[in-house]
């Protein structure tokens, strides 16, 4: 009896081991991070159990784990060593969806952006199960080592362009190549635009500008709608052809501050000065 | 009777060019300035709408979508505004009153209804 209870134990045991054996990817924790190298401004670290200024040095690696700018603030973050950088930009929050290993050593990386603007360069991935995912409110964009950016608006607007390499734009079950030189645009609830040449053009153009009464204006204009519009250092959503309308505080001074940034992270600062 | 054929045509072209709005090739650059009256550059960081320094606006009363396009392809950023005496085309502003005179008279070669008023800052 006690030898059919060891067999029976043993062959449970083999089953077992079988079965997590025969995962294509099986995930295994490892030592991965991603660190802080340089800071400019107000940069804050967010875990489950706390919020803390971030330094040189700090590490991210569990899953929940953040990084959040501020205004006029930015922070480079390295990915593992040697993997690549991330250049976060002000006013954008990076949470960590996944950071973890198979069992053959490929690196499994998700990322998720709310809001924001991150340029991303990774060397090319040699083993066929790594990947890195960016996701946002609007897609999830793929990437095997290349040299890219995405900026995010309020409302989930996200513009991808590629400088090296490729990457895979996906959502709404359709995916799109967005090669080196090309951009294009995820709008929530849609599939991605076809990708168009890479303009990385920070250009803002007035259409109306006006002092409405009470110490505000109202500003109308267009930019590429892949960037990202500030306007008194708040982000403004754009339609898909980039135009936006809004109102906003006017100083006394009458110059209302507005910065654009493009998705590889090129960024113009203005000064409106209302007539 | 031809004399009359060829009257009522000859009035009749010149009636359609009388009609014809300022046209795109008829708006040359004025020579030495650059087209852009309302951007100006200040240490990397770009000035649009009204500079403080700049009192002598060109305006074109009216928000005419006509009149603006017509306008834009003089002066590409040439936008919209209003004050209490309504809406018109911000065209320019200038320091002095010489340079947007210059201005204002490319524009009314062009039919367009421009005129130069003096707005301080702050002011209409």
């Amino acid at each position: 009896m006690k030898k059919f209870y060891s067999v029976l134990v043993f062959t449970l045991i083999t089953i077992i081991i079988s079965q997590a054996l025969a995962e294509d990817s099986l995930k295994v924790r490892v030592n991965r991070w991603l660190e802080v190298r340089s800071i400019s401004g107000n940069v804050v670290y967010q875990s489950s159990q706390r919020s803390k200024p971030a330094t040189i040095g700090t590490k991210l690696n569990q899953i929940g784990e953040k990084i959040t700018t501020g205004k006029n603030s930015k922070t480079l973050l390295a990915l593992d060593t040697g993997v690549g950088f991330i250049e976060v930009a002000e006013n954008t929050t990076l949470q960590i969806k996944e950071m973890g290993k198979t069992n053959n050593g490929g690196l499994l990386t998700d990322l998720q952006v709310s809001g924001g603007q991150i340029k991303l360069k990774l060397r090319r991935f040699t083993n066929q199960d790594s990947r890195l995912r960016i996701e946002t409110p609007a897609g999830i964009t793929g990437v095997r080592g290349t040299e890219f950016g995405i900026s995010v608006q309020p409302n989930g607007k996200t513009g991808v362009a590629t400088l090296t390499g490729s990457v895979v734009t996906s959502a709404q079950g359709q995916s799109v190549n967005v090669n080196k030189g090309f951009q294009s645009l995820v709008i929530p609830g849609e599939p991605p635009t076809p990708p168009v040449k890479l303009r990385d053009n920070p250009n803002l153009e007035l259409q109306l500008l006006a002092d409405i009464g009470n110490q505000t204006a109202q500003v109308v204009g267009k930019v590429d709608p892949v960037n990202l519009l500030l306007i008194g250092n708040q982000p403004v959503n754009t339609n898909r052809e980039g135009f936006f309308d809004v109102t906003v505080a006017m100083p006394r001074d009458r110059q209302i501050s507005a910065t654009v940034i493009t998705p590889l992270g090129k960024q113009q600062n203005y000064q409106i000065a209302v007539p | 009777m031809k004399w009359l054929i060829f009257t009522c045509i000859g009035v009749g072209i010149s009636w359609g060019l009388m009609a014809k709005p300022a046209q795109a090739d008829e708006c040359q650059a004025i020579a030495g300035e650059s087209q852009r009256f309302n951007t100006i550059n200040e240490n990397g960081v770009i000035v649009l709408g009204q500079s403080y320094t700049n009192p002598y606006v060109v305006v074109v009363p009216g928000n005419k979508t006509r009149e603006l396009q017509t306008l834009r392809q003089c002066v590409p950023d040439a936008f919209v505004s209003r004050n209490r005496l309504g809406v018109y085309i911000h065209a320019g502003s200038f320091r002095d009153y010489t340079t947007a005179k210059r201005l204002e008279r490319v524009l009314r070669s062009r039919n367009l209804d421009a005129r130069i008023v003096y707005f301080r800052r702050g002011r209409k």
